[in-house]
């Protein structure tokens, strides 16, 4: 277990981190004003430099050799990775492919245009809506810019030796989105993948009807790997080792072991708090702009014109504004008897705590959020009283009617959202060594194999069971356990935690792609390519990458607006959506398919298989 | 015996697809306590050796009661309150302590229909009886004594309902009433089934007169019943779309006016198509690839009690009894509970009216079955890309009480081709539900031709545009 003691000075790296680093909340009121003068910019902008490193930026060949690269901060690759590899580059298109048109056609709407709404995920509508945007192109889907933050203030000087010293904070100020803080990250990836009212980041039934793929539950350590990365974990970067108290804090790289743990841990309390504000906040009928909260009914030509007559027409239209963030698949499966949704009975489900009950046959908020936020309380050491509460009170406003009371959910969220800030605030100040991640993980893995004390063991439901199987396989990484492995990899695999079967043949398609927006005709780079992909962190893979003279000039002659044209021709986007489809497919089986029985069979399996972890 | 094995088969889909059913309740309009003059006495008073437990065998007269306690479901209405099911359900529906199923009233309404009436019952009636005789003929204390009486039996049925308590069983709009209170549902009396229930585990309510009727374990003669009314079958179904239409919306009406009261939630689900979402999704649904009809994502209303096969039954010369502001008051989101009432009383009494001018209309004879169903064979195959399960089935079982009405009246006349198909698109309906399934989990796979799932297999477009009765 040696290897997973942590040094006495990380505590007090803890320590100061709590003193120096109290939450700020990047993504509220502050972010606005401070930021309304500064610019947002394109892709392009950044492929200047984050396409490949060229000289003395890339890794010394010789593993002796001390001298300082920008390789050893940063990849430089990112944009690469990202055009090539990551689907936020295709967001835009997949709204002009067919099934965005298809969408479309069924709303009776133009996908691509900023009202319909769609482009506020897709392509950063927000941000584009601005009078001036500093040349941030709708066509590069969602961008560097959208997670990074305008850089206009940054951009020349992020490069510079000097902005390594800046704090969190400053680099703020400057329109720097700190994405290494755990929360900042997980309230950015859900603002889209879960929804963000303010925002206008709403997915509506009509829209899910039309051909929408469902949400999948969101657990963001295993989101942001398999974005795929384009950075490396702290514990992978050079300039991170060895690292002194000042570097640790700038980074937030305090804990290089459980970065992904703590990742997936404050995650699950954000998403829990983001899915109920999203409700509450559409739950809002005196709300001034309509909008932004309710596509489902300012689509299309009968909306009203007055903001008054809109607050109505979206009260009256609560159940199919609720639909939207209703847990898709309590109603939508196939009748089974038995079927386990009857066994285990209504409401919400926390392993360690009695149904908290509801009339059957409710449609309830999403209930995947509740399922990590006891593995996230049990590291944090704080009791759950208080979020059961709240949701207790949603579901007595889902007995007084179908879909909620959107009065009660209001006044119940507060509670919720209260108690997950307090939850998430003592999470950053717990550390988080070998000795708390095992304990969790003992102590969830416990919960969900074992019988209550009324004899009855706990059912989850497919996105919960997913949830925490995400977590499991995090946990088990970072703690080095070898011995479950494979039981792990056959969990994930069953439940399609992974869900890019075709991302090679992506990769490869956009491949062709980048050498015709290139001033090259050979992509013979393909296989280096795709073995780089394998290990980002790897000097030699990257090496042997730079060596091949076709890859270098593709990359270095590449015109990223060049790449947009040639991607949205329809031979590729059909392509592109005919491998969406086929990995969607695979999703909804896995759904479909789902048996909480086996489930609960694979996890024992994997507990027994932990001999480690049983005796500590 | 050939057509009533036929019969059987054919009919049997409205019951068999929904894998495991029990709840089967027959009962006659309960009086309400002050005006009900007569008592139950319980079935134990119909049942002496030398009266209607003759012991005899199946469907012989003298021997209705040991017809029904030998093979009718209704017998077992009580019992099915102490099974594993019911346990579930009120475990799911109440916190512990709710106690049995076999006490709680709202299924005691149904399940054992006389148990409302305390104050009418005599020392003979059991609750044990579930369903009994009384539940469906009235109760006994008016006419036990009379009603073999050769002045009795002169008396019009009418006369026998009103002086004497005896239920009329001899026109379909009654008959269709007396089942439609527990199988569709009856708010006055606490028979109602919500999604409540149903999500508790509750077999869905999907009732259709003809089918119920054709399948029932009869304790009386059909032969007989026939003569009297020769297109029995082919008028129950019409009359069955009708009535059970106006039954369906009185329930909706009910429903829309308890809107939001505790236990009435707004909008009920059981209003709208269970496997609209009640489905695994999928990237190829058919409403993705032809469109929505309204909004995408709606719940879609009534396609089980207001479909197309009502617009059929109800002909060009009562389509305006048709109840299209309902539907258009349901199918959008925010189902005005006002605008739902007022819809609803217009329609009631619209159905009401034509479904007794049907009942009083002259016999049908070969031409006026065919003719019907041209149309039921016209509209499934043109709506084919659109229609649901539930409009397929009720389509079917159009088809199926017409081909039993034509081998009644022409036993020997029926074209083979029609027989085969039926069984066909039977099966086809069947077939959808996988063993253990209580939905049509591979419906969806049997319109295209294209899907290799489907290569060997028959799709409902092969069905529909081979059907044959010529």
């Amino acid at each position: 277990m040696k290897q997973f003691q942590i040094s006495a000075n990380q505590g007090i790296f803890i320590a100061s981190l709590i003193v120096c680093f109290l939450p700020t909340n990047t993504f509220g009121q502050d972010k606005k004003d401070a930021w309304a003068d500064l610019k947002y910019q394109s892709a392009g902008k950044c492929s200047e430099c984050h396409a490949l490193p060229k000289g003395n930026q890339l890794p010394s060949e010789d593993p002796n050799s001390k001298e300082p690269r920008a390789w050893d901060v940063v990849l430089l690759t990112e944009y690469s990775i990202w055009k090539t590899h990551d689907k936020h580059a295709q967001a835009y298109s997949v709204l002009v492919g067919p099934r965005g048109k298809r969408m479309g056609e069924i709303l009776g709407q133009d996908v691509t245009k900023q009202e319909t709404g769609c482009l506020n995920c897709h392509a950063l509508g927000n941000l584009l809506a601005k009078a001036d945007t500093g040349g941030l192109d709708k066509l590069d889907g969602v961008s560097c810019a959208g997670c990074h933050g305008p850089s206009s203030k940054w951009l020349g000087e992020h490069s510079e030796i000097a902005w390594r010293k800046k704090t969190p904070q400053q680099k703020h100020d400057l329109g720097l989105i700190d994405l290494r803080d755990p929360q900042v990250r997980s309230e950015l990836c859900v603002s889209c993948h879960i929804g963000h009212a303010g925002e206008g980041k709403i997915v509506t039934h009509a829209m899910f009807a039309a051909g929408h793929p469902p949400l999948p539950p969101i657990e963001i350590a295993t989101f942001s790997k398999n974005e795929p990365q384009h950075w490396r974990d702290p514990k992978s970067v050079p300039y991170f080792k060895n690292a002194d108290a000042e570097k640790k804090k700038n980074y937030h790289i305090q804990e290089p072991d459980f970065f992904r743990t703590r990742l997936a841990l404050v995650g699950a309390l954000v998403s829990l708090k983001e899915t109920i504000k999203l409700a509450a906040d559409r739950a809002d009928f005196k709300n001034s702009n309509p909008t932004m909260l309710w596509p489902e009914i300012m689509m299309g030509a009968k909306a009203p014109k007055e903001v008054p007559a809109q607050q109505e027409l979206a009260k009256n239209s609560w159940s199919e504004i609720a639909m939207a963030h209703s847990d898709c698949y309590a109603c939508h499966h196939d009748l089974k008897y038995p079927g386990f949704r009857q066994v285990r009975g209504y409401g919400f489900h926390l392993a360690q705590r009695p149904l908290m009950r509801v009339s059957p046959g409710r449609p309830l908020l999403r209930s995947w959020p509740t399922s990590l936020v006891e593995a996230a309380l049990i590291a944090a050491e704080t009791p759950i009283d208080d979020i059961e509460k709240g949701l207790n009170a949603i579901l007595a406003s889902s007995n007084e009617r179908p879909f909620g009371n959107p009065e009660s959910i209001r006044s119940a969220s507060t509670q919720i959202i209260k108690a997950c800030d307090s939850a998430l605030l003592k999470l950053r100040n717990k550390k988080l060594d070998s000795e708390t991640v095992v304990r969790t993980l003992q102590e969830l893995l416990k919960l969900y194999i074992k019988q209550n004390p009324e004899g009855k063991f706990f059912i989850p439901d497919y996105e919960s069971a997913r949830q925490l199987a995400s977590l499991l396989e995090v946990m088990t990484s970072e703690l080095g356990i070898a011995s479950t492995t494979k039981q792990v990899t056959d969990l994930t695999t069953l439940l399609n935690i992974h869900p890019y079967q075709n991302r090679i043949n992506r990769v490869k398609e956009l491949l062709e792609v980048t050498v015709k927006a290139s001033r090259s005709d050979k992509s013979d780079f393909k296989d280096d390519f795709i073995n780089y992909l394998t290990d980002i962190s790897s000097s030699t893979k990257l090496i042997n990458l730079v060596k091949n003279p076709n890859f270098l000039v593709t990359m270095i002659t590449l015109d990223n607006s060049k790449f947009n044209t040639e991607l949205n021709k329809p031979q590729v986007i059909d392509k592109l959506q005919k491998f969406d489809d086929e990995e969607e497919v695979i999703s909804l089986k896995s759904i479909s398919d789902y048996d909480p029985e086996l489930f609960r069979k694979m996890l024992t399996e994997i507990s027994t298989s932990m001999p480690t972890i049983g005796k500590k | 015996m050939i057509i009533h094995t036929n019969r059987f088969k054919l009919n049997q889909i409205a019951i068999v697809t929904l894998s495991v059913v029990f709840g089967f309740c027959w009962v006659k309009e309960i009086k309400s306590a002050e005006k009900d003059p007569f008592s139950h006495l319980g079935s134990v008073s119909c049942a002496s050796a030398s009266c209607h437990n003759q012991n005899l065998g199946k469907g012989i007269p003298f021997s209705e009661y040991t017809t029904y306690t030998g093979f009718d479901p209704h017998h077992k209405a009580y019992d099915s309150l102490f099974n594993p099911r019911s346990d579930r359900m009120m475990k799911n529906l109440y916190a512990t302590g709710a106690g049995s199923a076999a006490t709680h009233q709202l299924c005691l309404n149904c399940h054992s229909p006389s148990q409302g009436e305390s104050s009418h019952k005599t020392t003979g009636f059991s609750v044990f009886e579930g369903v009994g005789c009384e539940s469906c003929h009235g109760a006994g204390s008016g006419y036990i004594a009379v009603h073999f009486t050769p002045k009795f039996l002169e008396l019009s049925s009418e006369e026998k309902e009103k002086q004497f308590g005896l239920t009329n069983t001899k026109d379909l709009v009654s008959n269709n009433k007396m089942c439609a209170d527990c199988h569709i549902g009856n708010t006055k009396k606490g028979m109602i089934v919500n999604h409540d229930l149903i999500a508790a585990g509750h077999p869905r309510l999907n009732f259709e007169f003809s089918g119920y009727l054709a399948q029932y374990p009869k304790h009386w003669k059909i032969e007989k019943e026939l003569k009297r009314q020769p297109d029995l079958n082919a008028k129950a179904w019409a009359i069955g779309q009708i009535d059970g239409s106006r039954v369906a919306l009185q329930l909706l009406q009910d429903r829309a006016e308890l809107a939001g009261k505790k236990n009435h939630p707004w909008p009920e689900f059981t209003e709208f198509d269970c496997f609209s979402c009640h489905k695994d999704l999928r990237i190829d649904s058919r409403k993705y690839q032809s469109g929505y009809g309204g909004k995408p994502g709606a719940l879609p209303w009534g396609g089980w009690f207001n479909g197309n096969t009502l617009k059929i039954a109800l002909e060009d010369k009562n389509a305006k009894a048709f109840p299209s502001e309902v539907s258009l008051q349901m199918n959008q989101f925010g189902q005005s509970p006002g605008k739902v009432v007022e819809s609803c009383k217009i329609a009631i009494q619209q159905l009401e009216q034509a479904a007794k001018e049907l009942d009083n209309s002259p016999f049908w004879g070969k031409p006026q079955l065919e003719s019907l169903a041209q149309k039921l064979i016209e509209s499934g195959k043109i709506n084919e890309a659109k229609y649901s399960w539930d409009e397929f089935t009720q389509i079917y079982l159009g088809l199926a009480a017409i081909h039993n009405s034509w081998s009644d009246l022409d036993p020997s006349g029926v074209p083979p081709e029609f027989t085969k198909d039926m069984v066909r698109l039977k099966d086809l309906l069947k077939n959808v539900f996988p063993n253990q399934f209580d939905s049509p989990k591979l419906f969806e796979d049997r319109f295209s031709t294209k899907k290799t799932i489907v290569q060997t297999k028959e799709t409902f477009s092969s069905v529909f545009s081979s059907l044959r009765i010529k």
